[in-house]
Order: C-alpha cells, then structure tokens, then sequence
C-alpha cells in the first residue's frame, strides 16, 4: 500500500468533511458572504491539493514508493505509542488524583520505567520538578490547579 | 516624534526593571532551548505563553521575542561542540564550526559565532528602526481589500519557500485556516465546526496547538530516535579570534547580515533558509572553497550573522503591517491579541511604548547574549551533559502544565495531545507545521477583510482587482503559484533545497 496515497485519501476526506459542513453554514451572498464562504473556500483547497498529491504518488519517482514501514523502520515506534498512552493516562488521572501526585506519577513511570533511569534520580527530580512548578503556579501566579477528588494537593 | 524621541521612549521602556528583567529570563530560555536539541523556538514559545499572560504587553513581547532571538544564539554552541545543531538555524553552523572544535579551535569557532550573531543582530535592529517607518506610511493606505491581497501573498510566499512540497504546504495552509475558523462566527455569531462543544465556541487556543504541533511532535519523534550525543569538547580556551580569524570573517558577516536581512522580511524565507544561502554563497565567493567543511571560520561567520538578521529582521512584517512571516512571528502577534492589541500599522502610532520598547529591548538582550554565551560558555557545556532522557520528561510537564493554566480547561490538555500526534504523522510524511501555524493565525484577519471588502464592492471581486496595490500583491501571487508549476522553475526550486540538504 503506498503510504502517501492512503494519506492523500484521507485528507481528501477531511478536505470534503469540511465543505460539507461550510455548506450547512451557509454561504450567504457575494454583498454578505456568510459563515460558510471562506471555510467551503479552504476546503475545496484541501480537497484539490490532496488530488494532486494523489496523482503525484502516479507521477513522482520519490512518492511512488512511499510504504508505511519505511517511516518507522530503525525506529523505537513502541516508544513513542507508550509515551502518547502514559500523556493520556495522564490527563485522565488529574482530575481524579490531583495536579500535583499524577503529575509525579507521570515523571516517575517515565523515567524509571521507559528511560530506565535509576530510582534515585527516578524519584527525586520530579519530585523537586513538580514541587518547585507547583509553587509556582499556586503561589506566585495564583492559578487554581485541580486537587483531585481526595481534595488534598 | 522624531526617531531620535522614539528611540529615547523605547529605551526608557527597556530599562524599566520589569523589562530588563524579562528581557534576561527571555534570552537566558532562548540560548538554553537553543543549546538543548529536541525542543526548537517555537515550541518553548508556545510553552511558556501562558506566563505571559499574567504580566504587561509590552513586557510580554520583550520576553517572547528574546527566547527568539535567543535561541539562535544558542543553537550555534550545540553546533559547534557536539556537531549535532542545536536549531535547525543552525544546522551548516556544525559544518565547519564542529570541524574547528575537532581541531581543537572551539574557542575561536564559538567566538566568532557570538560576535557575528550581535554585529549582525544589532545591525538588523537598525535596519528595522529604519525600514518600519516607510513601510507603516505605506500601510496607512491600506483598505480590507489590500489586507487580503498581502496576507494572500503572504501565505503564498512562506508556501514557495517551504522546504519541502509545496502542494503539502498550500494543503497545510488551507487546513490552518479551516482550524483557525473554528468557534463562533464573528459577523454572524455562528458557531463553526465546534461538534457543539461549548468550550470550543472560542475557537482553539494557539497555546494548544502550537505546543502541540512544535512541542509535543518533538518530543514524540525524539524519543523515537532516541537521541544520543556527545560533547566532543569539554573544555574551551581562547573565545576571542585573532586577528586572521576576524579578517576572514569580516566579508562574509557582512554579506551574511544583508543576506539575513533581505530573507528574514519575507514570509517563510526565516532564519533556515538564510543561513543555508549564506553558506553557499561564501563557498562559491571564497578563493579556497575545498577548505569549506573542514573548519574555514567563514563558514560560521557568515551563517551565524544571516541567521540572527533574519531573526531581527522578521519583525519588521509583524511591527509594521501586522502580518507574521513566520511561525515564530505568528505566535507573537498571537500574543498581541490575547493582550487586546491589534497589530497593524497603527500599532507604531497607538502603543508606541511597545513597538520602540520591544525593539530597544532588542538591543539590550544583545548584549547580554554576548556576556551569556562567551564568559558562561562552560555552563552550557555542562548543560548539554544532562542526558535527553531526563530532560524530555520535564519539557513535557512544563507543556501539559503550560496548557492546562491558560483556561484552567482539561479539553486543551487533549487537543494538546491530539495535535502533537497529528503532528508527528505530520512530520513522518513530510507536512511542514509552520503553514498551518501561521494560517490559523491569519485565518480571522483573512475572513474579516474577505468580508469587509465584499461587503463594501456590494459583491463585486473586482475590488481585489481595481486596486493598484491589491492587484500587484495578487499578481505576484499567482506569478509565483504559476512559476511553481513551470518544470524548470520547479526543478530549480527542487534543486536549491536539495543543494541546501546536500551541503550539510
């Protein structure tokens, strides 16, 4: 499967999506252009733009041999799919356990579990990390970070 | 006012405290992000966006645009030392820079970086004291119909220069402008694309997304390659050049600052592209080209000076006409707004405490990046010790944190995120972020200009087309859309940005 043509496609999909609903807003008149009129202007863009890159995949010697695996091949992607999961997990969690332990939790799985780092340094510099930006926002910019249902940080 | 009062004002305003002071943590961030790889400009811009919000406009420019500049300092010390740059700016810096080091001239090859970058820096400062005047009178004459046609010109440019394809960046660019619509219809009041979320009424904040495409991807495709390096150079002697080093450096610091300047002011053109052209031009100027690539000192001079003019020099767009040229510039003028302040040409007339005082600030963060990047060098060296693994987890809490303190709201942690995986997918096939950054700035201004202009023709697109100066911006536009398409001028475009990618 050529990567860039399935990628293509899907912008041809995003491109028609956003006309689409341009469409539904309303184009107005040429004296009044409505709230549709630049946005079905920008996705007809998208959508011509993503033909011609499809038809590049045809035409140009680099593009028609574009596959998914060459992208990722000599890379540590599972690292990367870990890292999006734990950020996720991450923002999740702060509304349950609070600003300050998910934010530790998070440094601390990161560093000793993807980065291996030793527990030591796995420990104390996000501790001193979190603490230190915490006091930042909360004391000096006066910003309300969530405590968590336990309602203690 | 006369420029001599203006100037006097802007650096009554630099040398309040506040803005000394902001001015400092501004090029302290930018040398440290330049010196870290893995996080460039414009993601720690965004990241630290929302400290700006608590403190002054003016204040707030003055430290965004240190990091800026600040950073194109510091991305010619990771060059030279670990010959892996620091910014993408300075990615030829490491060419001949890391070859000096190796020679055991690190000393010179940074020294000179640092007087190149202030000589050529300050140098654009004035040019931009000089050029903002004119060009502001001659934005006065500007209607919503002259608006269009130069963000039009504008967009299209930064699309020519963009490294890669430039259908992938028009493509880009659209979607930038679609993602900058979203929230309520200004005119009408209609919500836009908000999947009747009321958070999304306001639209998207440029914290998010640009933390996300910038920052995060960064992060992402970093740990992907697990990053490794290592100071060659532990230890540096002798920063200033002697005599023979200044005297092959001068001719190509001062083409490299001309260079820098003519580049930074268009759209797009920024800091990468002029410090590749100088590269090359000092290659094809000097009498011993063989020695480029195994340490001639003017192939730091002349990098180093382009890309700091043309850090400089891409304010005078923003500052005058209110049109970012870059992604950089775009999160500036993002700044501006958030402050309540229109950029555009009568930003000169109606704050003018924050147009002279920003550029006098300029002046005074150039000299404290020469006393931080010549006597603290050995800092700096420690600093690139610390290894990636304990750095990216930090960077990445300083952005969630970042994101989460501009509305409090968990939403922007996600579109934060969801950003940052678009923009990995991004960077993977080849879509450059900085159209859709810069489109999604524009977007507003673009939409209410179409309308104005449209409005007032009752209809009639010919108002784009009677007006001299809308017509020439549009001509050249569609000169420069078509001249793309001609095979000969493509393959020329091709050729210089594969010519950019061969010298490194």
């Amino acid at each position: 499967m050529n990567a860039e043509r399935v990628v293509s496609v899907l912008w041809l999909i995003v491109g028609g999506a956003v006309m689409h609903t341009s469409y539904g807003l309303g184009l107005g008149s040429g004296g009044e252009p409505g709230s549709g009129f630049l946005p079905i202007i920008a996705g007809g863009f998208i959508c011509a733009m993503a033909i011609v890159i499809y038809l590049q995949t045809y035409t140009d010697k680099e593009m028609a041999k574009s596959r998914f695996s060459d992208h990722w091949s000599g890379t540590h992607w599972s690292r990367t799919i870990i890292l999006v999961l734990l950020t996720l997990a991450f923002v999740w969690l702060i509304e349950i356990l609070g600003y300050f332990v998910t934010s530790i939790l998070l440094l601390v799985v990161i560093m000793k579990f993807l980065e291996k780092l030793d527990w030591f340094k796995s420990i104390v510099i996000p501790i001193i990390t979190v603490t230190l930006t915490y006091l930042l926002f909360t004391s000096m910019l006066d910003t309300n970070m969530p405590r968590g249902v336990i309602g203690l940080w | 006012m006369d420029l001599i009062d203006s100037i006097t004002l802007g650096f009554s305003v630099a040398f309040q405290w506040q803005n000394l002071f902001f001015c400092f943590v501004g090029v302290l961030i930018g040398t440290l992000i330049g010196v870290l790889p893995g996080l460039g400009p414009v993601g720690a811009m965004a990241i630290l966006l929302p400290i700006t919000y608590g403190i002054s406009p003016v204040t707030a420019i003055v430290l965004l645009a240190g990091i800026y500049y600040g950073s194109q300092y510091g991305g010619s010390t990771t060059s030279i030392l670990v010959g892996i740059p620091g910014e993408a700016s300075s990615v030829v810096t490491a060419l001949d820079g890391h070859q000096m080091a190796l020679q055991g001239r690190a000393g010179p090859a940074l020294g000179i970086a640092a007087f190149s970058s202030f000589i050529a820096g300050t140098a654009a400062i004035v040019g931009l004291m000089v050029m903002a005047g004119p060009l502001v009178k001659f934005a006065l004459k500007f209607g919503p119909a002259e608006y269009f046609s130069l963000m039009v010109l504008g967009l299209i440019i930064l699309t020519y220069l963009a490294q890669k394809s430039m259908v992938k960046a028009l493509l880009m660019a659209s979607f930038g402008v679609v993602l900058g619509l979203i929230g309520l219809d200004s005119i009408t009041g209609m919500p836009r694309f908000t999947a009747d979320m009321p958070e999304l009424m306001d639209g998207i904040g440029i914290a998010p997304l640009a933390m996300g495409l910038f920052g995060v991807s960064e992060i992402v495709l970093n740990i992907e390659r697990q990053i490794k390096r290592s100071v060659v150079v532990k230890r540096v002697k002798n920063l200033l050049p002697n005599l023979q080093d200044w005297k092959d450096s001068a001719a190509p610091m001062a083409r490299g600052t001309a260079i820098g300047y003519l580049v930074g002011i268009l759209p797009g053109g920024g800091t990468v592209l002029s410090s590749f052209l100088s590269y090359g031009i000092e290659k094809r100027f000097s009498k011993e080209p063989e020695k480029f690539g195994k340490g001639a000192i003017a192939g730091v001079a002349g990098p180093e000076a382009s890309n700091n003019a043309a850090a400089q020099a891409g304010f005078i767009p923003l500052l005058s006409l209110g049109i970012p040229a870059s992604a950089v510039m775009g999160i500036l003028l993002g700044a501006l707004m958030i402050h309540g302040i229109q950029p555009g040409p009568l930003l000169m007339k109606n704050e003018p405490e924050l147009f002279w005082g920003v550029i006098a600030s300029m002046y005074i963060g150039n000299i404290m990046l020469l006393v931080l990047n010549l006597p603290m060098i050995g800092l700096w060296v420690r600093l690139l010790m610390v290894p990636y693994s304990v750095l990216f987890p930090i960077i990445l809490f300083v952005a969630l944190t970042g994101a989460f303190v501009v509305n409090g709201s968990i939403l922007d942690l996600y579109l934060m995120l969801g950003f940052g995986v678009l923009g990995y997918f991004m960077r993977k096939f080849d879509y450059e972020p900085a159209p859709l950054i810069l489109a999604f700035v524009l977007a507003p201004i673009l939409e209410i200009s179409l309308r104005q202009s449209l409005i007032i023709s009752g209809g009639d697109i010919s108002i784009f087309f009677v007006r001299p100066i809308s017509l020439t911006l549009l001509v050249i536009s569609a000169l420069l859309l078509l001249s793309a398409l001609i095979p000969s001028v493509r393959s020329k475009r091709e050729k210089i940005v594969a010519q950019a990618e061969e010298d490194v």
